[in-house]
């Protein structure tokens, strides 16, 4: 019996096992449930009929004692600045810190920071701090924004997101053990002001970037064991934590310390740790829980029926793209990976993948994307539509690329591989609808192979795998998404291509918005047509809340966090 | 009898080094590393770093000599996802809760499913006895994830009686113990009746009924001692597991639980966690087993003879 | 007493010489005849043997009864409700449920039944050999299978599927085997323990009967009710854990389907579409108790202590 149960259990390693890692491919519709403001990538969108009401900053009418409870998809990693690594942490970091600079209403705001420079050249960032206080009462100072960028850059805490800072003068090469902290572009000639030097322009630097500042004294009181429990860390943001449920929950009270304490309304907000499906909509039917993002057609129908829930259909600004393995001998050849990408009903896709929360993919980046002011997406059209209209015969360009690889001209003789991640029965479910699209429109016989999340990883990163399912969220800029294939060995589809590389690169240090967009669009389109990857749909989740709550930050992008949400007539 | 204990103490060591060397090799051949899990396509820098950090770029045996090395001193080592967390606090904070809805499960079971059990050979072929097995069957048939999703909404949403997510009440109790007593019920129950049936048809149950010891007498000291002995294996084994919680119920339930932790452990491949859980698994495993031979020993006289030598 | 009317002639012998008694007597039958004669006779295991024969003809016949393609999508018909044109419902992309038991049928059985079996024969002569040699034999066996049992089933399927690369049903099997055989080593050792000392064994030792035969013939017979009952308990836990395993690439091959991948599929939207999940699961519920039943009745027939 004891086996029986088991291996029931182990067969439900279902959701949890993707909701668990950072960005990692997130090959998994229902994960979509995240606590919207808090991730950086998952935020609310706005549907075609609404403009987005920004934030409101000045509140009267909020309830005296406002509270919320609110869900955490898995347990943080750590808080601490320098070893964290996943948006749950992250999530609670833009809560308990302040960044130098936040997103708010889709727009870089100062936070720590209250105003900046850039210089000319686009070199370098002099940021002046903001009078804010730590929540023991002692003040913020630029050192302590310092002292977390030496940290991260110090290899003895090995950050696995350092990556991240890399723009930053030094960063790398310190990081890498090669150089000594000295080096660091970074300086703080005063306690109020903060100087940042990059390597060349970087036009994404701050929408890209989240710049925390770190207590000395509270890291060498607890050393390795800093940023593990609640009274282990302290912060200098809207709130404070105040309990730590390992796995179980996390209590935040207001900060009186913090800087705009004036405009935080809520005195206190729970957040639940839940990974199961049915019990997250369960929690938030019978409120437990006062929001929740939904990606499940069925709950979606049934909360819609309740007149008194509102509602709200947001973006998640994640693309589910299918990578092929240039390297492979099949799919290296462009016009078989072009077949396989258009050989997909993208529509069909969005409709039963994300029970219709989805929008099917016109390109990789996003409709929320934006290039300063410019839309990209709207800039770069319909890529897939064009190379769909330019390709008609998707069975010709098979046989046609499968001639000139030498494959022979029979599709029904070639067998491919398409593996998965997911260890869900649902991935198995979309992945044999993707199977069946891919049979009928190629005549090709496809073989689906399953592996646990971190088996698929080290098989998509090692160039082990024929076509592979992914996911990657988006940042505001479309270079964060860009440039995922314009790294050194050509991204997981090992495409290496110069010209592409040039283009992103020359695109991020682009000062002119125009100019930036172009770049980005031809890159774009340059990536699609030589099919390194076929993005599928963009990821997205309906928002439903209960009508006390008020005053969601409703742009994906947005790093306000919980700061300004309150409730009104609970 | 001592002489026995400390022989299998000895073997208990011997099992533990065992085991911890074959899941220290399993760890470290499948596919997948801490850091590949942790972080969307992780430059390969960064992973060398990661790597050397943790002394993961050493052969094999250099790691495995080291950890070895390490455990001997009693210490367990770190998780690598959660940073600043020892094995040794995870367990102290995780086991509980495992253990209490474990123990409190098991707990049910075993009696609710004995009971049933010796009602039903009791009464054998009669409703009684057709009820507990229909019971049985659908206990073992119906996967405990269903059991948990329907109990879930139709109790703490429909007729909300109880909190749907969560530990530490007795309300939060309720929900995980009745779906996790109910396979061990169904089992204990179906043993349990085999076993009486068995225990009622030998030689000495006949004796003793043909001496005209009266009904009472005979089931009691006769039947029941006699036949609770195969069902003395069982409740060891699962006694030895109620550490590991049951992944499913922690799940759907949302719990704090061993269970639900290391096989995201393994997910992540967070080798020390994995191998810490697992030594602690062992040995409270190993331990359960030795009760259950001991057990038996004391139960049945016959056996008593047969390990002295 | 009364006194009894005593007839003179009612004790002359009937005729029948000393060779025809012997005749009379009947064949004198082996152990398994005469168990298969008593299982012949059970009616409740003859009724669940011929529930298993109409699921495997179900499994068998039933995608042509209904004339639906298991693999058929229709994503126009998804989560339909049972209808006259859909028996059992369509699932999440239109395929019509009534093929997919069907079919996901064949797969279970084979697994259910095969696994329940190696687990047994392993389980039971290992622990039967353990239990016979006793001593430090059993001490050193029964730490084995302490140690496999204390290796992280987990991971050892996730190596398993690195290293096997295939999903065909040896492999299932294989996988699913590897270690589950231990709980009925230990149970099957537990039990024989006791039967070791009885002196029908001490007598077969001295007449110098082999190990094995010793465990075949008198150890399992005397300890079959218990090994029966583990057994037919893992049937459906090996129907389920295949589902498990294909999560890992071990399982079925997609579009081929079994009963555990059905019940497993209809799990995240149990509350909306039960019968998604009702069909799968009646089914390996019927499978179950056909495999109880009879399983209890070949325990009637087996076990010697029944015999009377």
């Amino acid at each position: 019996m004891k086996r029986t149960k088991k291996y029931l259990s182990l067969m439900l390693t279902v959701l949890m096992v993707l909701a668990i890692f950072v960005g990692c491919a997130s090959n998994q519709p229902q994960d979509n449930t995240a606590e919207p403001t808090a991730e950086p990538a998952i935020t609310p969108e706005a549907t075609a009929t609404e403009e987005p009401a920004p934030q409101e900053t000045d509140i009267q009418d909020a309830d005296a004692d406002s509270y919320l409870n609110v869900l955490l998809n898995s347990e943080p990693s750590s808080l601490d600045v320098a070893k964290f690594l996943d948006t749950y942490s992250r999530s609670v970091m833009y809560n308990i810190l302040e960044p130098l600079t936040r997103i708010q209403n889709g727009v870089v705001t100062g936070a720590g920071a209250e105003t900046w420079e850039v210089s000319e050249d686009g070199l370098t960032y002099t940021f002046h701090l903001r009078d804010n206080k730590w929540s023991d009462g002692q003040a913020v100072v630029a050192g302590d924004y310092l002292y977390a960028l030496q940290r991260q850059a110090d290899p003895a805490n090995a950050w696995p997101l350092a990556s991240d800072m890399f723009s930053i003068v030094g960063f790398e090469d310190i990081f890498g053990g090669n150089a000594d902290m000295s080096t660091l572009g970074v300086t703080a000639p005063d306690d109020k002001t903060l100087v940042v030097t990059l390597n060349s322009a970087d036009t994404g630097f701050l929408t890209n970037t989240d710049i925390f500042p770190c207590r000395k004294d509270y890291v060498e009181q607890y050393g390795d064991q800093y940023g593990a429990d609640a009274d282990k860390v302290i912060g200098c943001g809207p709130f404070v934590l105040k309990e730590w449920n390992h796995s179980s929950s996390l209590v935040f009270e207001k900060n009186d310390q913090y800087w705009e304490a004036d405009a935080v309304k809520l005195t206190k907000y729970t957040s639940h740790i839940m990974e199961d499906m049915n019990a997250k909509m369960s929690s938030f039917e019978n409120g437990s829980l006062d929001y929740i993002n939904v990606s499940n057609i069925d709950y979606i129908n049934k909360f819609s029926a309740d007149s008194s829930l509102n509602s709200k259909k947001q973006s998640a600004a994640r693309t589910f793209i299918i990578v092929f393995n240039c390297e492979d001998s099949v799919f290296s050849n462009q016009k078989i990976r072009l077949a396989f990408s258009l050989a997909l009903d993208r529509e069909t896709m969005a409709e039963i993948i994300t029970g219709g929360t989805g929008t099917a993919a016109t390109g990789l980046v996003p409709e929320e994307c934006n290039v300063g002011s410019i839309n990209f997406r709207e800039a770069a059209g319909d890529v897939i539509g064009k190379l769909q209209n330019e390709n008609p015969d998707v069975k010709a360009l098979l046989i046609e690329g499968m001639e000139e690889a030498g494959l022979g001209s029979d599709p029904s003789a070639l067998t491919v591989k398409f593996a998965w991640g997911a260890t869900t029965a649902d991935a198995r479910t979309y992945s044999e609808l993707i199977q069946q699209m891919w049979q009928e429109a190629l005549g090709v016989n496809v073989e689906l192979e399953f592996n646990d999340s971190s088996t698929h990883m080290s098989n998509i990163n090692s160039g082990n795998y024929q076509m592979a399912s992914t996911s990657w969220g988006a940042n505001p800029e479309p270079w964060f998404q860009l440039s995922r294939w314009a790294n050194a060995k050509g991204g997981q589809s090992r495409w290496v291509n110069e010209e592409y590389t040039n283009l992103v690169k020359q695109g991020v240090s682009a000062q002119d918005e125009t100019e930036r967009t172009e770049l980005y669009r031809q890159a774009e389109e340059m990536l699609l047509s030589e099919a390194a990857i076929a993005p599928c749909y963009w990821t997205g989740s309906i928002r439903f809340s209960y009508s006390y709550v008020k005053n969601f930050s409703d742009n994906v992008f947005d790093t306000t966090g919980m700061k300004y949400l309150y409730t009104q007539g609970r | 009898m001592w002489k026995y204990i400390l022989k299998r103490l000895g073997y208990m060591l011997l099992t533990l080094l065992a085991v911890v060397s074959i899941t220290f090799l399993l760890v470290h051949t499948i596919p997948g590393d801490p850091f590949t899990s942790m972080v969307e396509d992780l430059p390969e820098e960064t992973r060398q770093l990661y790597m050397e950090k943790y002394g993961f770029d050493k052969p094999l045996i250099v790691q495995y000599v080291r950890y070895i090395t390490q455990l001997l001193t009693g210490d367990l080592g770190a998780s690598l996802r959660y940073p600043g967390r020892k094995v040794g606090e995870i367990v102290a904070q995780y086991a509980p809760v495992s253990a209490s809805i474990g123990g409190l499960a098991l707990f049910m079971g075993v009696v609710l499913g004995l009971t049933l059990g010796i009602l039903a050979a009791l009464k054998q072929n009669r409703w009684p006895d057709r009820l507990v097995m229909v019971i049985a069957l659908l206990g073992t048939a119906i996967p405990t994830f269903v059991i948990a999703a329907v109990l879930q909404y139709a109790l703490t949403v429909t007729w909300p009686v109880f909190p749907t997510t969560g530990y530490g009440t007795w309300k939060h109790l309720v929900l995980p113990v009745t779906c996790m007593c109910v396979s061990p019920l169904a089992s204990y129950a179906r043993y349990m009746r085999s076993s009486v049936l068995d225990t009622a048809n030998q030689d000495y149950i006949l004796t003793a009924e043909a001496k005209g010891v009266d009904r009472f007498h005979i089931v009691t000291r006769h039947i029941l001692r006699n036949a609770i002995l195969p069902c003395i294996t069982m409740i060891c084994v699962s006694v030895g597991g109620i550490f590991s919680g049951s992944f499913i119920i922690e799940k759907i339930f949302a719990i704090p639980g061993l269970g639900k932790y290391f096989i995201s452990a393994i997910n992540d491949r967070d080798y020390s966690v994995v191998l810490g859980l697992n030594v602690i698994f062992t040995g409270i495993y190993v331990m359960a087993m030795l009760l259950s031979d001991i057990l038996l020993m004391l139960c049945d006289p016959r056996l008593r003879l047969s390990n002295d030598k | 007493m009364e006194n009894l009317p005593l007839n003179e002639q009612d004790f002359i012998p009937l005729g029948a010489s000393a060779s025809e008694g012997e005749v009379l007597a009947g064949k004198p039958m082996t152990y398994w005849q005469d168990a298969w004669q008593r299982f012949r006779k059970n009616k409740v295991a003859l009724f669940a043997a011929i529930l298993l024969v109409i699921i495997a003809l179900f499994t068998i016949f039933g995608p042509a009864i209904c004339g639906y393609d298991f693999t058929a999508q229709n994503v126009k018909i998804r989560n339909q409700a049972p209808s006259t044109e859909h028996w059992f419902g369509t699932d999440s992309l239109g395929r019509d449920l009534f093929a997919r038991v069907a079919v996901g049928g064949r797969v279970s059985i084979i697994i259910g039944i095969c696994g329940a079996l190696i687990v047994g024969v392993i389980g039971c002569l290992y622990g039967g050999l353990a239990a016979y040699f006793g001593g430090r034999v059993d001490m050193v066996m029964m730490r084995i299978v302490d140690i496999l049992s204390s290796i992280p089933n987990l991971l050892l399927v996730i190596l398993l599927s690195v290293v096997l690369e295939s999903s065909s049903i040896p492999t299932l099997l294989f996988a699913m085997t590897i270690t589950s055989w231990c709980g009925v080593a230990r149970i099957v050792r537990a039990q024989m323990l006791q039967i070791n000392r009885s002196e029908y064994v001490m007598a077969a030792r001295i007449m110098g009967v082999s190990p094995v035969k010793i465990v075949l013939t008198h150890f399992i017979p005397n300890t079959i009710s218990v090994i029966i009952v583990n057994l037919t308990f893992r049937i459906p836990g090996f129907i389920f854990s295949e589902a498990f395993l294909s999560y890992v690439g071990l399982g079925v091959a997609a579009p081929n389907t079994s009963w555990g991948t059905l019940a497993s599929a209809a799990q995240s939207t149990l509350l909306f579409y039960p019968y998604q999940m009702l069909f799968p699961s009646l089914f390996i519920a019927l499978t179950t108790l056909s495999f109880t039943l009879m399983g209890d009745g070949l325990r009637d027939a087996l076990d010697p202590k029944m015999r009377r």
